[in-house]
């Protein structure tokens, strides 16, 4: 597989900070931004697109995909993805391992997948018709999930390596959604982290959540918690040096507070690959 | 027990379950009482826990798929949700996405079925007018990242002026012409003193039925929206619908004034309308291919 590059540590491009980003220069090395955000037809969030494009490598981080719904593929979707990607030339395209509506209705939520191999089949073979598609090979984040299906014959992490090696994409590996996860479903986050094949890992995902009592929710509302850095050094240690970011979307604070969490990240990155036998 | 079903199945029955308006128990009831399920017990679909039974895990999506899109929605319409206040804006998005539920790849999407949906539903009543806002706070994001086009300067204009009959100027993309309500705009300079906007005709009291002309245009990034008179209205339909000559526009202005104006006068009206639409930037060149002929 081709490698990607190692595009060091950004943040997702909010509208709440266009004037900042713009005014430069920032301390983060590259942005990534919500694809859909940006299919529109012109005016200010283009403009600004297009601005950040000069001086900051951009991922395309899509929302809309549907990977696992068992609707067509939408290729309108597709193409605007396209033409998206052609005009901005990102660093790599990614979207999530989910499905987002059926029935030609759009839940515009991350909606979690049963773990068996029916759906493994089904996501393989639409990976596969996106990658032709678009002439890329795309990533795929791991989301936060609420319930287990009764039927799932799988681990999430066997579905997840399974889809990426058999489909020949990549991992977007979110640190947050994986501790989420393994606390609402009682696993093991490290073993999460572990079974995952480390060479397609394309970037990793740092983010807060809530505690909703009975559940953690992924509400990328917060700074990012402790019990995730640690499993951010863990899976740097195992992983290496890749492409991070941190995400806030509810909520968003003023830029500083936004950079200091994105060079946090890349503190505890160099000091995980610096001293590896580090707690 | 009923069998895990295949993915196809899983999803629908997913779907109708966190969009049950009651909520998923309510849902399931329903979906049993039609034979959709064998039972109300959802431990076949999903694995229930110590914390968590099926129904509750399931809510969880059923509340983040309602609270995303009325947050979308409240956005998209920040008057409307003003207006009526929270609790009949929440009753609102309930009906709405029932009516409308969303299907396009983009939340851009979701509201813009909103201000037709509004011209029927209950709360028209209560509060006179709401589906006007609506309309107006639609056409407004909706202009917002439309198609750029590079607006006609007045110099543009002027030296155009030597060619009345040939030059065909467009509206640009971002340019939406709304017949509204007449309580519409003294509602929103209401709900929005200081905005970024111009109106003339807030300080009147409007009668109900009345209606006035309103244009939406993105000037550069900036959104504005402003009434106009009928004959700029005139002459910005004859514009949107196929483009229309500096001559063909001094006709429209001629057949619309009071009897007796001269030709003067309605060259001199044109020539104010150029410069103000030039000032607004709402003018571009239109497509060579449909240029019309000369005016008959």
């Amino acid at each position: 597989m081709t490698s990607v590059p190692q595009l060091g540590n950004g943040v997702g491009l909010r509208r709440e900070h266009f004037d900042r980003v713009l005014a430069g220069p920032t301390r983060v090395d590259w942005f990534e931004v919500i694809s859909e955000n940006f299919m529109v037809n012109g005016g200010r969030p283009r403009h600004v697109l297009e601005q950040v494009r000069r001086d900051y490598a951009v991922v395309l981080h899509g929302v809309s995909l549907s990977i696992g719904s068992t609707d067509p593929l939408d290729r309108g979707y597709l193409d605007r993805l396209g033409a998206l990607a052609a005009w901005i030339q990102p660093a790599w395209v990614s979207d999530h391992l989910c499905w987002t509506g059926v029935g030609g209705h759009n839940a515009h939520d991350l909606l979690p997948l049963p773990y068996t191999e029916e759906a493994l089949d089904h996501v393989v073979a639409r990976v596969a018709a996106v990658q032709e598609h678009l002439g890329r090979r795309i990533a795929l984040e791991n989301v936060s999930t609420y319930l287990t299906f009764a039927g799932s014959t799988l681990t999430e992490w066997e579905f997840l390596a399974q889809v990426a090696v058999r489909a020949d994409c990549g991992i977007l590996l979110d640190i947050n959604n994986v501790y989420v996860s393994a606390a609402n479903h009682g696993f093991d986050p490290k073993k999460y982290l572990e079974a995952l094949p480390a060479e397609r890992i394309w970037q990793m995902h740092l983010a807060g959540h809530t505690d909703r009592g009975t559940h953690l929710l992924d509400s990328h509302s917060r700074r990012v918690c402790n019990e995730v850095w640690d499993l951010y050094r863990f899976a740097t240690r195992r992983i290496g040096a890749v492409s991070t970011l941190v995400e806030w979307d509810e909520d968003v604070p003023d830029w500083d507070t936004l950079e200091a969490e994105c060079l946090r990240a890349r503190a505890a990155q160099q000091a995980s690959l610096a001293n590896p036998g580090s707690a | 027990m009923q069998r895990f079903p295949d993915l196809h199945r899983v999803q629908s029955l997913f779907w109708r379950l966190i969009t049950a308006p009651e909520g998923v128990g309510p849902g399931a009831a329903e979906l049993h009482r039609r034979g959709d399920l064998a039972s109300e017990d959802l431990s076949f679909l999903v694995r229930p826990d110590a914390r968590l039974d099926p129904t509750e895990r399931l809510d969880i999506y059923a509340d983040m798929y309602f609270h995303r899109l009325r947050d979308c929605l409240a956005e998209n319409f920040p008057k409307v949700a003003a207006q009526i206040g929270d609790a009949p804006f929440h009753n609102l998005v309930t009906d709405y996405l029932l009516a409308h539920p969303p299907k396009h790849y983009s939340l851009r999407e979701l509201g813009r079925a909103l201000p037709g949906f509004l011209e029927t539903h209950a709360l028209e009543r209560s509060f006179p007018a709401l589906a006007g806002l609506a309309r107006l706070e639609w056409a407004r994001f909706d202009v917002f990242d439309d198609t750029d086009a590079v607006p006609l300067s007045r110099r543009d204009l002027l030296d155009a002026g030597s060619a009345p009959e040939t030059f065909v100027p467009t509206l640009i993309p971002s340019y939406r012409a709304l017949r509204l309500d007449a309580r519409v705009l003294p509602l929103w300079k209401r709900l929005d003193a200081g905005g970024d906007f111009a109106t003339d005709g807030a300080s009147k009291s409007p009668t109900p039925g009345e209606t006035i002309g309103v244009r939406v245009w993105r000037k550069g990034f900036a959104v504005f929206h402003r009434s106009v008179t009928p004959d700029e209205e005139s002459c910005l339909e004859l514009l949107e619908t196929k483009g229309a000559s500096l001559a063909q526009l001094g006709e429209r202005l001629l057949e619309r004034q009071a009897p007796g104006t001269s030709h003067a006068q309605a060259a001199q009206r044109l020539a104010s309308l150029l410069d103000l639409w030039a000032r607004d930037e709402v003018l571009t060149r239109g497509d060579p291919a449909s240029t019309p002929g000369p005016a008959p």
